[in-house]
């Protein structure tokens, strides 16, 4: 049997090949552990990833997967390795939020996330670096170190799933879990050249993610391509009952053709809030481009207006520090993580004490802004404004869907390609206008994705985003399936050796 | 002029349960100065989508909820493991009384 080379593989024929035993799963997982262990010190895409406990911990699986096999049983991700954003559970694993106040924490539990990907038969390969508790844009409020982008070790991965996509940009992993609260998925995706799916809200359980935003916060695959999104996509979707807030709506496989191969029929609507100031000369052109490509393949495109997503922006920092504020307070030294080793402390002391050494900084901003917008006084003005803006949000953008007769909202991902390291970190308000075209989605609950739509003259990767009414994930797929096959590869980061 | 001061700062924190030094006291004032500045803008914003006196906590369906059901649970050994200091059963605290 010729040796087959698993990197080449999409996470789909990697599955196939070792669901037929053409391959091994446990010979998949030293080839990316040993690419993930020379690549590390490159982008420092993870934070755990020690080759022999990461290894230790797949034994089981791998026999598993075995087993499966000579049971004829099909797994859909056998032996395809996946590595998780570090703020989701994975029993025995540290699961850090890559913060300081968590650094000794280990999970006492899977995610339901979790147990349906060790059912699919795949590989959990290392925790991925992220800005603290999700919250940044740009993966550089890490207590590890930023991560830094594949296509250029000077500029920022995105955030908060910087670790996550660029280790599928650096094809460390073929897979990777992200989670998405106001583009944290969807914006690292972009500036990493990979492609990134923000569910619907609800379609994904949140069991297991350590919450942020708990009315904004979806879980989400990273992929390289449309059909291993959708692969890890249909894994991760469905029914918890450990969830209150997933619904009970039963999806169905997603099928990626369509019956004629084209976009017609399609009505595709760009948004003409969001091609004003503040949108990149070429990010624009690569836009216009891609709408080119649509209206070849059959789409028709229009413009329509959505005068309120322009308060998207103050109605997301209001809600999503509000509940963080609320969320992070379990966070004290008694129940998780590290205590303050400050000698001769009460309890109210160590509280102080604890939260102050471990939080970094842009989180506790985050929670001083929620805790501001919720205190007496001032919540009339900051909190209940924003919640009825949300749905005057939510309703705006229904009616397109609705009323307009468009399937399928797109725009850029966001409004640059990826920034220098350290070029917005002193001016928080500069980096929470990065993520100006990706909160809306959040705010209205609807799906969301990032696809690569081309490069900028320096190199670095242009996303596409497609937002569609909730529960249109297959739609947004096959879309962007159909994109995907009319667009050039976006081929290796010349940074990754060939020989590895 | 400044939307917040340095004493509104310092409450916030103890509220938050945070303490602060005087530099990050400094550097919040200016961050959360700028973010409540652009912030503010909301105020421009109002819809006829919504009934002026339509709200969030009275108007959004509730989340819904299961039946309690009382299981038999086995994670009191793996919970108590994740935290700081245990004694026996019991996540351990300073004293509180002195």
């Amino acid at each position: 049997m010729a040796a087959i080379d698993p990197t080449t593989l999409k996470a789909s024929e990697l599955a196939a090949a070792v669901n037929r035993g053409e391959l091994r799963a446990g010979s998949v997982a030293d080839h990316y552990l040993n690419r993930v262990e020379t690549l590390h010190p490159l982008f420092n895409c993870h934070i755990h990833w020690d080759k022999a406990e990461v290894r230790n911990e797949l034994e089981k699986q791998i026999d598993a997967i075995e087993v499966a096999r000579y049971a004829k049983k099909y797994l859909p991700l056998a032996g395809v390795p996946i590595s998780i954003k570090d703020n989701i559970m994975v029993e025995g694993q540290i699961a850090a939020c890559a913060s300081r106040l968590l650094a000794p924490h280990r999970a006492a539990y899977d995610a339901t996330v979790i147990q349906k990907l060790k059912a699919a038969g795949a590989l959990l390969i290392g925790r991925t670096n992220m800005d603290e508790f999700a919250m940044g844009s740009s993966n550089e409020n890490s207590a590890f170190g930023p991560v830094h982008n594949p296509w250029n070790r000077r500029h920022v991965a995105g955030g908060s799933s910087g670790g996550s996509a660029a280790a599928v940009a650096g094809s460390l992993v073929p897979l990777a879990l992200g989670s998405d609260t106001g583009g944290s998925i969807r914006q690292p995706a972009s500036f990493c050249g990979v492609y990134g799916l923000k569910p619907t809200y609800g379609r994904v359980s949140r069991y297991g993610l350590v919450a942020f935003g708990s009315s904004l916060d979806q879980i989400g695959p990273l992929a390289r391509n449309v059909e291993d999104l959708a692969l890890l996509y249909d894994v991760l979707a469905g029914p918890d009952g450990r969830d209150s807030t997933a619904s009970q709506r039963v999806p169905l496989p997603t099928q990626l053709a369509l019956p004629s191969g084209n976009l017609k029929g399609l009505r595709v609507a760009t948004i003409r809030e969001f091609m004003g100031e503040g949108l990149d000369s070429e990010v624009r052109k690569s836009l216009e481009s891609a709408l080119e490509t649509m209206r070849q393949l059959g789409a028709e495109t229009v413009e329509v207006s959505l005068p309120h997503l322009a308060a998207s922006i103050p109605v997301y920092y209001i809600l999503a520090t509000a509940e963080a504020s609320s969320n992070l307070a379990r966070f004290d030294g008694v129940r998780y993580g590290a205590r303050s080793q400050k000698p001769g402390l009460n309890l109210k002391e160590m509280y102080l004490q604890t939260r102050s050494e471990g939080f970094g900084r842009e989180v506790k901003q985050r929670i001083m802004l929620g805790t501001y917008v919720l205190s007496a006084g001032y919540y009339d003005a900051y909190y209940n404004r924003a919640a009825r803006m949300r749905e005057v949000i939510k309703r705006e953008m229904e009616g397109v869907f609705e009323k307009e007769g468009v399937h399928v909202l797109v725009s850029p991902t966001a409004p640059t390609t990826a920034f220098e390291l350290g070029q917005k970190t002193q001016d928080s308000l500069s980096m929470y206008l990065s993520d100006v075209y990706t909160l809306a989605a959040n705010l209205a609950g609807i799906p969301a994705m990032s696809q690569p739509m081309g490069k900028d003259s320096k190199g670095l990767p242009i996303g596409l985003q497609l937002m569609g009414p909730s529960f249109a994930e297959e739609r947004l797929l096959q879309v962007a399936y159909q994109f995907e096959r009319h667009q050039p590869p976006m081929g290796v980061p010349d940074l990754i050796p060939s020989q590895l | 002029m400044a939307l917040i001061d340095k004493a509104m700062v310092e409450k916030i924190a103890a509220l938050a349960h945070l303490r602060l030094s005087e530099d990050e006291v400094t550097y919040y004032q200016e961050q959360l100065g700028k973010v409540l500045g652009f912030i503010e803008q909301l105020e421009t914003f109002e819809s006829s989508l919504l009934p002026s006196d339509w709200r969030a906590d009275l108007h959004l369906p509730p989340t819904p909820e299961r039946d309690d059901q009382a299981l038999v649970s086995t994670a009191m050994e793996r919970v108590l493991s994740a935290a700081p200091r245990v004694v026996g059963t019991a996540f351990q605290v300073p004293r509180i009384i002195e």
